[in-house]
């Protein structure tokens, strides 16, 4: 059965300027042991949606509609304290500033035992055995869970935050934007360290990301947001070789690769909608080459094409591959 | 990814909201307020000179006057009108503190400006000159000073400021520091700009609000500084302060006559201008670093 | 399609041009440090000589801590030099008088990482596309026209009420090019370029990129690029200079370079890079990664306690950036 379902969901944030749409309509499904990639630009909803399976949320967000199964079991209409007794133990999250997160007065080992004891149920001495297990695990030398965060360099202290969400052996694990802020070879480093993790552990993983090369490298599957809502699903090799999406094609095309030519980037004009007053209709339209009236008009939903296997909200999904065409050759 | 908060902006859409959420610094406001006006229309709201001695119509000095009828507060031992003294005092206090607060802003913004922007021996100079300021004992100074010129009011001011300038200057100076690395500072290099157009047309305006939060905060100090002095014997005696008239007023054994009409009403006043200069400083603070709200 | 100029002829008069350039900074001293009386420093930057012709359009390469910003910041007079040369349309920049520096100013612009950062919160658009030309005593009379061609240049002429508008209603892919729109509208003829799309949102990088190109074409600026991003570079950089904690370890036209890197350490930085396809990313050339220390570089070549080819002789001695013709240049003892 699927680890995580979240069905039609709906999350809005209170501000004082009104109410923020943040997520809308979302669906999605982990399986056991895949690896699904979560992309899109900033303030697309991708954080919301992690932030909302951990249950870890502002005060100021509000889930108004929707499930979110867990192994069957809706997590929404759990209370706080079964919400957290899975916390961190069949979940865990590993923060987009994780790195930065660590507690810099507290020696690195101390921070993940603390986790062990005081969630896992575990004794000192065990504790500290598993967090040698851990450190090995992640590659760092067991040696140096004597030290302190500031004493590792930026992609050491990135394992250690990964090495803190395995700790209690969780089913799952969301990173959000984990290699963003490294160096290319320690990013790559870092995405095969994640890539063996996963193998070994039979972990399933939300990647969330901008970075569409991370998605290619790591990621059975994608989802891809957009103002809130998924716009496109199905296996990363489907959608980035041939996207159904105009959003989709846009954000491939939006990144030169080392290993094709040259070709001219297309850029997506314009800028994501006001969540606060979201558009009536498509909310890509408005930047869309191909943006008809009935986009306009009404807002496409999320249909299974393919026999199940992918699924894309756009009313002109049929005519895709001449859509692609069409955006490779228009000139810039 | 959002942009820098910046303390300035849409700072009296703020101003108005804050008034409404904190009433602390709304009753600072009003209090501020009517002894600013008190002060500005002195000259309309009382009768008498606050100095001149009055005579009862049988002839006698009006002397300790219990209040009622044409003495608001009574009179002095000296018989002179203790509403008029209060409401003189309010000017006085007024002149002092905004006097001191703004020498305090002019000299402490300066002095944070130049000292955070250029560094070096410059840096040096100015903060250990902020040092000995601050290394120096604050009433005696202010009595050593009024014992050797004349016993003045501007001399009050000039004792507060000089030695309360450091602390507004250290701060405006780490602001110039952190403010000095941020891009636009540079980018305003890169487009030519000499270092003192880049100081005082992209640095002094962010640090300005801060040198105004402790100017704020100098008014309360320097009022009661000059309170006090006034209180040892060592003020103006030309002109009437709340501090003189507590002075006056012990020195005449009012506590022992029960002469509460004429000590309570000054000491309470000073209380208020105070205290009500420290609320509205939390309330600019807050302001201007609002905390975050969901 | 043309994308990138051609390899540029030697005869284009050099524009921009250093010799041994080196910056130092004061490294923090321990107690010990203190006692003896030792004051360490860090070379951010270490002996490094370069040329960049007019109308070229440099890549400056390399991870965070090697040095290449401070590169961009004292080619343009940003910090000063510890020790070498640097001249600039032939004149010395360390002996200049008020009027050649604010003509220097004019000449050679900056476009900062970050966008959010680069503009005045305070002030209105329009007053800071015009600072510029306000400190370099530009007449009033052509403000307006500059303010125009700079904002076409930068695909924002239809943004009106310049002077009604704030950077913080504007989304990082406009502050952007905002910022390169000042950068342009003293029309200089050098831009320094440090991360311009780093900080910004993938589908707003290739609009970015794009105005970079076309600008730099329209205009014949010479430009220096300076990105850890392998991609960016290809698509802007008709010559690339790899970098390594302070020091250049190669050189090449950037074609090249991306086909037959010969340096470890840029071999090794073209293998990490993911592709945007699945299942076509190379297999990682295996290095010690993390951050090298600066304070203590390694003896000899820098880059040796990670090299996987490293010998005895990379120990003891530095090797140096030899010219191996046909614009290629390596500094390992190994090629």
């Amino acid at each position: 059965m699927n680890l995580l379902e979240v069905q039609d969901l709906d999350l809005a944030y209170q501000t004082h300027r009104g109410t923020v749409q943040a997520l809308q309509g979302v669906q999605l499904c982990v399986r056991p042991g895949e690896v699904i990639g979560l992309v899109g630009e900033s303030g697309c909803g991708k954080t919301s949606l992690a932030r909302a399976i951990t249950g870890v949320m502002p005060r100021n967000a509000r889930i108004t509609r929707g499930e979110l199964r867990w192994q069957g079991v809706d997590l929404l209409k759990l209370t706080e304290a079964r919400h957290r007794e899975r916390r961190w133990r069949e979940f865990a999250f590993v923060p987009q500033s994780a790195m930065n997160a660590l507690n810099p007065v507290h020696r690195v080992g101390q921070q993940i035992a603390e986790v062990l004891t005081q969630r896992g149920g575990l004794g000192a001495s065990a504790a500290r055995a598993r967090v040698e297990a851990l450190f090995d695990q992640v590659g760092i030398d067991p040696q140096r869970a004597r030290d302190y965060p500031h004493q590792f360099s930026g992609g050491m202290r990135q394992r250690i935050s990964i090495a803190m969400a395995l700790a209690l052996q969780p089913k799952l694990v969301i990173a959000d934007e984990p290699v963003t802020a490294l160096d290319v070879i320690v990013q790559r480093q870092i995405l095969d360290l994640i890539l063996g993790l996963q193998k070994s552990l039979q972990l399933s993983m939300i990647m969330v990301t901008h970075d569409v090369s991370v998605v290619a490298y790591v990621c059975d599957s994608v989802v891809v947001m957009y103002a809130g809502q998924v716009v496109e699903t199905g296996s990363a090799a489907e959608v980035l070789d041939a996207p159904l999406h105009p959003y989709t094609m846009g954000l491939t095309r939006a990144f030169p690769d080392l290993q094709q030519g040259i070709e001219q980037l297309r850029p997506i004009e314009g800028s994501p909608p006001d969540l606060l007053t979201p558009p009536t209709g498509c909310r890509f339209a408005e930047r869309c080459p191909f943006a008809q009236d009935a986009c306009r008009a009404a807002s496409p939903p999320l249909r299974s094409v393919a026999g199940g296997a992918r699924s894309v909200a756009c009313w002109r999904s049929d005519e895709a591959a001449v859509l692609r065409a069409q955006w490779l050759a228009e000139p810039a | 990814m959002t942009a820098n908060p910046d303390p300035g902006a849409g700072l009296l859409r703020r101003l108005f909201r804050l008034t409404g959420r904190d009433p602390f610094a709304l009753a600072g406001i009003v209090i501020y307020v009517v002894f600013a006006l008190t002060a500005i229309f002195a000259d309309v709201i009382v009768s008498h000179d606050p100095l001149e001695i009055l005579f009862l119509p049988d002839g006698k000095v009006a002397s300790n006057q219990s209040p009622g009828g044409v003495y608001w507060l009574g009179t002095t031992s000296l018989g002179r009108d203790v509403f008029s003294q209060l409401v003189y005092g309010a000017r006085s206090a007024l002149m002092v503190g905004l006097s001191a607060a703004l020498m305090v802003v002019v000299v402490g913004t300066l002095v944070g400006l130049f000292s955070g922007y250029y560094g070096g021996w410059v840096d040096a100079v100015l903060m250990r000159l902020g040092d000995v300021a601050l290394s120096i004992p604050f009433l005696p100074f202010i009595i050593v000073l009024a014992a050797f010129l004349k016993p003045n009011i501007w001399n009050v001011v000039i004792g507060v400021s000089a030695l309360l300038w450091p602390n507004t200057g250290r701060i405006v100076r780490s602001q110039v520091l952190t403010l000095r690395e941020r891009s636009y500072v540079e980018a305003a290099r890169v487009s030519g700009a000499s270092h003192l157009r880049i100081l005082f047309t992209h640095i002094a305006p962010n640090v300005l609000p801060i040198s105004f939060l402790y100017g704020s905060i100098v008014v309360g100090w320097a009022i009661f500084t000059e309170a006090s002095v006034s209180f040892l014997g060592f003020g103006p005696s030309d002109s009437v302060s709340w501090g003189f008239m507590l002075q006056d007023a012990f020195l005449s054994q009012a506590l022992s006559r029960g002469a509460y009409y004429w000590f309570v009403p000054s000491g309470l006043c000073i209380m208020l201008v105070v205290a009500a200069g420290f609320f509205i400083s939390r309330g600019y603070e807050e302001l201007l670093f609002p905390k975050l709200r969901d | 399609m043309q994308t990138v100029p051609a390899a540029p002829p030697d005869t284009r008069p050099v524009l921009v041009e250093a010799v041994g350039l080196t910056k130092a900074f004061a490294a923090p001293r321990s107690m010990r440090d203190v006692m003896q009386g030792h004051r360490p420093q860090v070379s951010a930057v270490d002996r490094i000589s370069l040329q960049i012709r007019r109308g070229e359009s440099v890549g400056l390469l390399g991870e965070s801590g090697c040095g290449k910003t401070t590169t961009g910041r004292l080619l343009l007079k940003l910090i000063a030099a510890t020790a070498g040369r640097l001249r600039f349309d032939g004149m010395d920049l360390a002996r200049l008088d008020a009027r050649q520096e604010l003509r220097f100013r004019q000449q050679a612009q900056f476009v900062f990482q970050n966008p959010f950062d680069a503009l005045n919160p305070r002030f209105s658009l329009h007053r800071a596309l015009t600072e510029p030309l306000v400190n370099c005593r530009i007449p009033k009379a052509e403000h307006a026209d500059r303010l125009a061609l700079a904002l076409k240049r930068a695909h924002l002429d239809r943004l009106g009420h310049l002077e009604r508008t704030f950077p913080h209603e504007l989304s990082g892919g406009q502050l952007q090019r905002i910022a390169l729109a000042r950068a342009l509208i003293l029309q200089p003829e050098f831009i320094v370029a440090d991360e311009p799309v780093s900080m910004l949102d993938v589908s707003v990088r290739a609009g970015v990129l794009n105005v970079l190109r076309e600008v730099q074409q329209d205009m014949g600026l010479t430009a220096l690029y300076i990105s850890h991003d392998l991609t960016l570079v290809r698509y802007l950089c008709s010559r690339t200079i790899v970098m390594y904690l302070g020091t250049f370890v190669e050189e090449a036209p950037t074609g090249e370079l991306i086909r037959n890197p010969l340096h470890p350490y840029t071999r090794a930085l073209l293998q990490a890079v993911p592709s945007t396809r699945v299942g076509q990313s190379h297999e990682p050339i295996p290095i010690l990664g993390g951050v090298p220390d600066a304070l203590k570089p390694p003896s000899g070549c820098r880059f040796r306690d990670r090299c996987p080819r490293a010998t005895e002789r990379c120990a003891s001695e530095v090797p140096l950036l030899r010219d191996l013709g046909g614009g290629r240049k390596v500094a390992c003892h190994l090629v």
